[in-house]
């Protein structure tokens, strides 16, 4: 017979109570966290950029005196760089945006974001190319021309923009822009052309800070703000979520608190349940070292069991609660989190029942044993 | 030798004491008998003799060892090493079988080695080993709490009313047991208020405002 013969022989029924109200509590958190991951899912997935990529928002007329050519520099740095500028035309109100146009990329409201061709002109004509939006090509009556600051563009494509709809904009190349509004977009000082561009797009493999270092060497007053990140991005939208990040530190505060209160009437009630037991093994030379050993391993079983409730049934409510909600996709969560919980579900009661143990102390074992 | 000097024992905060002063010693070997009315003390005697207990003031010996100042883990060795009680209501647990039953001492004992079988033969339940206590009759629950008692071959055997529930017959038998274990060298005390069971010990003693008197 072994010290481990003792553990769950004597009064076990006490321990569903337990059982069960730790394997709530744990459903619930693992829930929390699945919902976590799938709302975080659902923010990235909106996101305009990954992680590779960074706007860079610096307004270049205040360089344009300065004989340096940015966007060359920029281009030697990184492997993709596309520059934007943009005015309104005042008359048919659409925006007008000069990019590199090759790359599918535009600029909306300070973001950039992919577009979609949808329709090709495949007349050609010696008028300047322009991209407009489904929207303008609509209001246009599907006419292959555009007249804009009483300029004529051909309508060389239509395009639709991701996550953003009925807009009112043209996109037209660098040069094509230049010849736009060419006072502002070309600056020739001593001999030196180039362009003055108000925000970049960037693809960096270097990482955020050494992207940032980067950039800084370019520009001479470069400042952290103009550089924006995915986890910028990410973070400005999850501090909107803030709450529902906290749902898992929430739910693991009530946890703590309601193991707490739990573990303590729990152990109150075994000692007093097997009050007998316990004065046979007290007086056949138990210590109280020995009987914190048997009921602390009695919770490591108990919080083991709610541990693994807690993790088989979380993981069921939450596919069956997270795919029926079609605003959120499901999302497994990081195997880790889980892995931690788990650990935590088993660890925070041990404690706890350890902690109320020791508040029972010896002196009121002894005297409950004397009855 | 075990010895209390000047032992005192109070449950409520020294108003009243159920050992007043009470002087006692016995050597090894003895075969004690300790008697006196309901509420005497005479379990209060067995639980600090037995270190379950201890004293409100007073000094409580074991050749030279003062057992008061032990701490709880010494003392719960000592006690697992050296003494064995027998209870009145036996306190076997009821769900564990005969063997396991009388081999709890040796849970928290560091000599694993036992001598189950012969102490089961002795006490004739060999045959019940693997039985549920409380599929026993009173006599064989009281045999397998006296083969608990002496599993750790302890010097000193104390037993808190063991006839009480016990008939003739196996009020004979645990005293055969328990001379028997005597002869052998173990000290053996035995608490209780039935007379003609005491009248068969060597020694007498009885407990009266909380004092021991000798009578035998």
């Amino acid at each position: 017979m072994r010290m481990i013969d003792l553990i769950l022989m004597n009064k076990k029924k006490r321990l569903f109570f337990s059982i069960i109200s730790l394997a709530i509590a744990g459903i619930t958190v693992v829930f929390s966290i699945f919902f976590v991951a799938s709302v975080s899912q659902s923010i990235t997935s909106q996101l305009p950029i990954t992680k590779d990529e960074y706007y860079l928002i610096i307004d270049e007329s205040r360089y344009s005196d300065i004989d340096i050519n940015y966007y060359e520099r920029l281009r030697e740095s990184f492997s993709e760089v596309i520059p934007f500028v943009r005015t309104i035309d005042n008359i048919s109100n659409i925006e007008i945006i000069g990019t590199d146009i090759d790359f599918n990329k535009t600029l909306i409201n300070n973001n950039v974001y992919d577009f979609d061709v949808v329709f090709y002109n495949e007349i050609s004509t010696t008028l300047p190319n322009v991209y407009v939006s489904q929207q303008v090509y609509s209001t246009l009556n599907s006419s292959n021309t555009i007249f804009l600051n009483n300029q004529e563009f051909n309508i060389s494509r239509v395009i639709n923009v991701e996550n953003y709809e009925g807009i009112n904009i043209a996109i037209m190349s660098v040069e094509s822009y230049e010849e736009f509004i060419n006072e502002n977009i070309f600056v020739s000082n001593d001999g030196i052309s180039k362009y003055i561009f108000e925000f970049y797009y960037i693809i960096s493999t270097f990482g955020e800070n050494e992207t940032k270092l980067i950039i800084e060497s370019v520009y001479s007053d470069f400042i952290d703000d103009s550089v924006v990140s995915y986890n910028e991005l990410l973070n400005r939208e999850l501090n909107d979520f803030s709450i529902i990040y906290q749902l898992p530190i929430i739910f693991f505060v009530l946890i703590a608190v309601v193991s707490f209160v739990n573990m303590n009437i729990t152990i109150k009630l075994l000692v007093k349940d097997r009050i007998k037991f316990i004065k046979t093994l007290y007086i056949v030379g138990m210590k109280f070292s020995d009987l914190v050993k048997i009921l602390v391993g009695e919770i490591v079983i108990v919080s083991s069991i709610s541990s693994i409730v807690s993790l088989i049934l979380g993981v069921l409510s939450s596919i069956i609660i997270l795919s029926t909600y079609n605003q959120l996709s499901l999302t497994i969560p990081r195997i880790d989190y889980l892995i931690y919980v788990m650990i935590l579900l088993v660890i925070i009661p041990v404690v706890q029942a350890y902690m109320s143990l020791i508040s029972i102390r010896k002196k009121s074992v002894k005297k409950l044993i004397k009855m | 030798m075990f010895r209390l000097d000047n032992a005192y024992k109070s449950f409520d905060k020294e108003k009243t004491y159920i050992l007043n002063n009470m002087n006692f010693s016995f050597n090894e070997g003895d075969f004690i008998a300790i008697t006196g009315k309901s509420g005497a003390g005479k379990s209060t005697l067995v639980n600090i003799l037995g270190t379950i207990d201890t004293l409100s003031s007073g000094k409580y010996t074991y050749n030279n060892l003062n057992l008061d100042n032990m701490n709880e883990r010494a003392l719960a060795e000592f006690r697992n090493r050296n003494i064995g009680i027998v209870f009145q209501d036996y306190n076997l647990i009821m769900e564990y079988s005969v063997r396991q039953n009388i081999l709890l001492p040796k849970l928290f004992s560091k000599n694993k080695d036992n001598e189950l079988d012969e102490i089961a033969k002795k006490l004739h339940i060999d045959s019940l080993l693997n039985r549920k206590a409380k599929y026993l009759s009173g006599g064989e629950q009281q045999r397998v709490a006296v083969a608990r008692a002496i599993i750790n071959n302890p010097t000193l055997v104390l037993a808190d009313e063991p006839t009480g529930n016990l008939d003739e017959d196996n009020s004979d038998q645990l005293y055969n047991i328990l001379k028997k274990l005597n002869s052998n060298g173990t000290t053996v005390i035995a608490v209780t208020h039935n007379i003609e069971f005491a009248n068969r010990f060597n020694k007498i003693y009885k407990i009266e405002n909380g004092q021991i008197f000798k009578i035998k």
